[in-house]
Order: C-alpha cells, then sequence, then structure tokens
C-alpha cells in the first residue's frame, strides 16, 4: 500500500508532506526547496515548466507563465473580472462560464493547469518514497464554495492522484499543532498569512471536530506586499538622502528587492537587520514592521 | 457437634482408606487418583474407628468401579478435544508467525530503504551544506567585481591599495575554484532556466530571440549543481509584442 501524500496548493507556492512515524516531513522538491512555486510555464519548444524554473523564465515569457491559477479554480467568468486584469496572460470564457486559459493557441482549464503543479508534486514525492503516491489529501481555504472544492478534487484526478479528502486550510494548520488531542473544548483562531493573500478563520474544536465558525482575509495581502513595501521605502530614503532615484534603474529595483525579502527573513527570528548594498546602507528596524502586526 | 464432626472425618478417613485398597489394585492404570488419594491420606489427622464404618466402604468401592468405566470414553474425549484445541493452537500460531514474519519483512525492507535513503540525504546534505556556504561567500566576490570596475585609482599610491586588495580577489577567486566552483558563461548562450533567472529583456534584431544578452549577476556551478543561477537579460523579436516601460528601461541601464 503506497502512502498518502498531504498537499498544500496555495495561491504562489506549494508544498507536500508525508507522515512518517506519525510525524508529518515535508517533501524537497528536485531543486532543494520545502516549497514549489505554484507557476506553470509553457516553453516556445512546447515544454512545461513547473515550480522554480517557470518562476525563472517568467519575465522572458509573461504571456506563457501562469500563476495565482488559484484564483481562477472553480469560479465564474464574471465574478473574476478584477482578478482578471492583474495577470499576464489571456484568460478566456470556457464552457459553463470557467475562467480558462489561453496559451500558445491551446486553452487549459484551471483544473488541467493545477493538475500540472500537483504532478510535479507528485513526482518529487515519488521520487522521496521511492515509489508514485496514489493517494492524497489537499488543502483549500475556508471560504472555498463547493464548486472550487470539486475543482480542486478534480484537478487531483487529472494529475493521477485520488483524493481522499479536501481539507480546510486552518484546520489543516490546527490538526498539525495537535489541537484535535486535547481533550477539550476550545475555540481556535488561525491567522494565515501567505505569499499573496492573507486568511483568518476562527474554528471551534469539540470532540475532536474542527467546525469553521467564521473566515475573513485580504486576497490581495502577503508576504510579497512586505517586500514591495520595504523596497518603496528604501527607494524613498535614498531619494531624501542622496537624490538618486532607484526606481528607474531595473538591476538596483531587482537587487533592492532580493535584498528586501532577505531582510524580511531575517526579521523572523531577529529585533533589527541592516540591509547593506555597495549602492546604499540602509538600517531596517523591525519594529517599523512588527509594530502594525 | 464434635462428636458429629469427629464421626465425619472417621467416615472419610476409613473411605480413604479402603478405597486406597482399591486404587492400589488400581494405580498402575490410573497414577493420578492414587496421589490424589494419598494426599488424603496426609491430610486426615485423626485416627480412625473403622468398625462404626462398613455401610460407606462398599459405596466407595463400587464408585470408582463404575466411574472408571465411564471414564474411558471421557477420556478419549477429552483427549480428542484436547487435540483440537492444540491444532487450533498451533494453526493461530503459525498465522501469527506468518504475520509476524511479514512485518518483520516489511520492517527490514523498510529499514534498508531508510538507510538507503538516509545515505543518499546524508550525500545531498554534505553538497548542500558546502552549497549553501559558498554562497553566502559569492556576494564578496561580486563586491569585488563591482570595486575593481568602479574604481579608477588616480595616484601611485591608490594604485598601490588597488592592486593589493585585488590580489585577495584573486586569491579567494582561486580558493573557489581549487573547491570546485566554477563561474558560468552565459552571455551568447540561449536562455536555459536550469541556469538562468530572467530579470529583463530587451528587444533586438542583432541577436536571435531567447539569447542571453547580458549577465547582470554571474551565475557559479559547483560541478553539476547550480550554486547561483545568472540574472540574465534576455533578447526578444524585434518587434516587441508588449511594448513596456520595461524594455526602454532595459536600453537605458544597459
Amino acid at each position: 500500500m503506497g502512502k498518502v501524500i498531504g498537499i498544500d496548493l496555495g495561491t504562489t507556492n506549494s508544498c507536500v508532506a508525508v507522515l512518517e512515524g506519525g510525524q508529518p516531513i515535508v517533501i524537497a522538491n528536485s531543486e532543494g526547496g520545502r516549497t514549489t512555486p505554484s507557476i506553470v510555464g509553457f516553453a516556445k519548444t512546447g515544454e512545461r515548466l513547473v515550480g522554480q524554473l517557470a518562476k525563472r523564465q517568467a519575465v522572458t515569457n509573461a504571456e506563457n507563465t501562469v500563476f495565482s491559477i488559484k484564483r481562477f479554480i472553480g469560479r465564474r467568468w464574471d465574478d473574476t473580472e478584477a482578478e482578471r486584469t492583474r495577470v499576464s496572460y489571456t484568460c478566456i470564457r470556457g464552457k459553463d462560464d470557467t475562467v480558462d486559459v489561453q496559451i500558445r493557441g491551446r486553452t487549459y482549464t484551471p483544473q488541467e493547469v493545477s493538475a500540472m503543479i500537483l504532478q510535479k508534486l507528485k513526482q518529487d514525492a515519488e521520487n522521496y518514497l521511492g515509489e508514485p503516491p496514489t493517494q492524497a489529501v489537499i488543502t483549500v481555504p475556508a471560504y472555498f464554495t463547493d464548486a472550487q472544492r470539486q475543482a480542486t478534487k478534480d484537478a487531483g484526478t487529472i494529475a493521477g492522484l485520488e483524493v481522499l479528502r479536501i481539507i480546510n486550510e486552518p484546520t489543516a494548520a490546527a490538526l498539525s499543532y495537535g489541537l484535535d488531542k486535547q481533550d477539550q473544548d476550545q475555540t481556535v483562531l488561525v491567522f494565515d498569512l501567505g505569499g499573496g493573500t492573507f486568511d483568518v478563520s476562527v474554528l471551534q474544536l469539540g470532540d475532536g471536530v474542527f467546525e469553521v465558525k467564521a473566515t475573513s482575509g485580504n486576497n490581495h495581502l502577503g508576504g510579497d506586499d512586505f517586500d514591495n513595501a520595504l523596497v518603496r521605502w528604501m527607494i524613498d530614503s535614498f531619494r531624501e538622502s542622496e537624490g538618486i532615484d532607484l526606481s528607474i534603474d531595473k538591476m538596483a529595483l531587482q537587487r533592492l528587492r532580493e535584498a528586501a525579502e532577505k531582510s524580511k527573513i531575517e526579521l523572523s527570528n531577529m529585533l533589527t537587520t541592516s540591509i547593506n548594498l555597495p549602492l546604499s546602507r540602509l538600517t531596517t528596524r523591525a519594529l517599523s514592521i512588527w509594530k502594525w502586526s | 457437634m464434635i462428636e458429629e464432626e469427629n464421626q465425619l472425618k472417621n467416615a472419610q478417613r476409613s473411605e480413604t482408606d479402603t478405597s486406597e485398597d482399591v486404587q492400589q489394585v488400581e494405580s498402575e492404570t490410573m497414577p493420578d487418583e492414587a496421589t490424589v488419594q494419598n494426599s488424603q491420606e496426609v491430610a486426615s489427622e485423626f485416627p480412625t474407628a473403622e468398625s462404626e464404618l462398613e455401610e460407606p466402604v462398599t459405596e466407595v468401592v463400587a464408585e470408582p468401579v463404575e466411574a472408571e468405566a465411564a471414564a474411558q470414553p471421557v477420556e478419549a474425549e477429552a483427549e480428542s478435544l484436547a487435540i483440537a484445541e492444540l491444532t487450533q493452537q498451533i494453526e493461530s500460531l503459525k498465522a501469527q508467525v506468518e504475520e509476524r514474519t511479514g512485518q518483520y519483512m516489511r520492517i527490514a525492507a523498510d529499514f534498508d530503504n531508510f538507510r538507503k535513503r538516509t545515505q543518499k540525504e546524508k550525500e545531498d546534505l554534505e553538497q548542500q551544506v558546502k552549497c549553501s556556504t559558498i554562497v553566502e561567500l559569492l556576494p564578496v566576490v561580486d563586491n569585488f567585481e563591482r570595486a575593481r570596475s568602479q574604481i579608477k585609482p588616480q595616484t601611485d599610491q591608490e594604485m598601490n591599495i588597488h592592486k593589493s586588495y585585488q590580489s585577495v580577489y584573486k586569491q579567494l577567486v582561486d580558493c573557489l575554484k581549487r573547491v570546485g566552483v566554477a563561474p558560468m558563461r552565459s552571455e551568447g548562450k540561449e536562455f536555459d532556466p536550469n541556469l538562468h533567472e530572467a530579470v529583463m529583456r530587451e528587444a533586438t534584431d542583432e541577436q536571435p530571440e531567447g539569447t542571453v544578452i547580458e549577465e547582470l549577476v554571474r551565475g557559479y556551478l559547483l560541478g553539476e549543481r547550480v550554486l547561483r543561477h545568472a540574472m540574465v537579460k534576455v533578447a526578444t523579436a524585434p518587434e516587441p509584442v508588449i511594448t513596456s516601460d520595461e524594455d526602454y528601461q532595459g536600453e537605458s541601464d544597459g
């Protein structure tokens, strides 16, 4: 009997894990990362690139690189107008009012694109386990409708996985902390700040069963926005002190963005960090980020 | 009351005595019962008055004989029952052994896989640690290179200092080379997401679409592994499909 894999199919990044001796172990992808960007790129040669590879070629191939497909899965064309303006690939109305993606003259449903990401995760899991996994559990946001859940399940099926269960993300988070084994009824607030979305849910736990009492959040707030805010702050303060506008220099901007992300990550376990780039020297105080959180 | 008790005990005593005789005859066939009787004898404390007890004796003599007759088939039945029970036990034990053997085999196989995997993981880890350590040092190399391209020494003394620390840079590069680090030579090659990270693109007709025009941040390899992906500028077709400011900016900072 094969092992069951657990998949977090995220908007910006995805992750796959497996239970080993009762403990969940995150499976690293072929590039060594613990998460895989939820990006699918279609190269000129017809080759399909998923994850880091797709991300690296996104700039040269923007119109054929699909990201954030989770924002469209199982949703109706008319409900996604705002989302559609934010993406660089071509969306077309599919049958049954779905949002399909058109790449090099071919259309793909969001389920198919999601399945490509799932296939990549499945492959990584197979490399790790030594045998192909056949069954999976996939998490979805608590606010997902039945149609979105079904579509996610279909994506799993297309990827050749039997989806045993679709679990709410906040529930999965609570389970991973073992909150179901504490023999007491309790109310839990789950705070999920992802790469591009921010969800807050209130769960009630009784008899080992979680019930999502309420869920809310911001669909366009995530770690990437933190990076951008830091980059803007750096540009502004550099302009003030040096009178040079870094934002017109693409290369400088790129380096600022990397430095911003790095310093943000450092601030997860340090109170202060400094950003030191040969073109500028700035000190970020942790307070400026953490004051409001 | 006490008298009555005594009588009872006496009766028991005589019973055993007489039955013992009978038993002695039978003892060869039924050794078990004989021992039981012997122990009964030991247990009885009081001396006996045999005279009173003619009747019980006959009774007792009759009993074991009857029991003897009945015991034979009962025993056979019990024996077959016992055999059945034992075979059942054997069966269940066999099943258990089989199950355990299966379990053992699985665990052994699991362990074997585990060992292989940890071995592989260990090797990977070694590589990874090496990679992550070297990656942290690469920005130093970058900045030495930036310094070399930016700083224009004016006087001899400045030239001296410049040369000195540039020789430190050379030493650093040599050390890295010895560990197995090699820079990528990306310019002019076709864009490959396995090696390159596209950060910009530029419309040009000098080079075919998808060619790396410029390496903005140098990429490095450690053997077959990519240490750091090269950040590159990639050529696009001359008539840009998307006329974004990206392309113009790309030209301005080239």
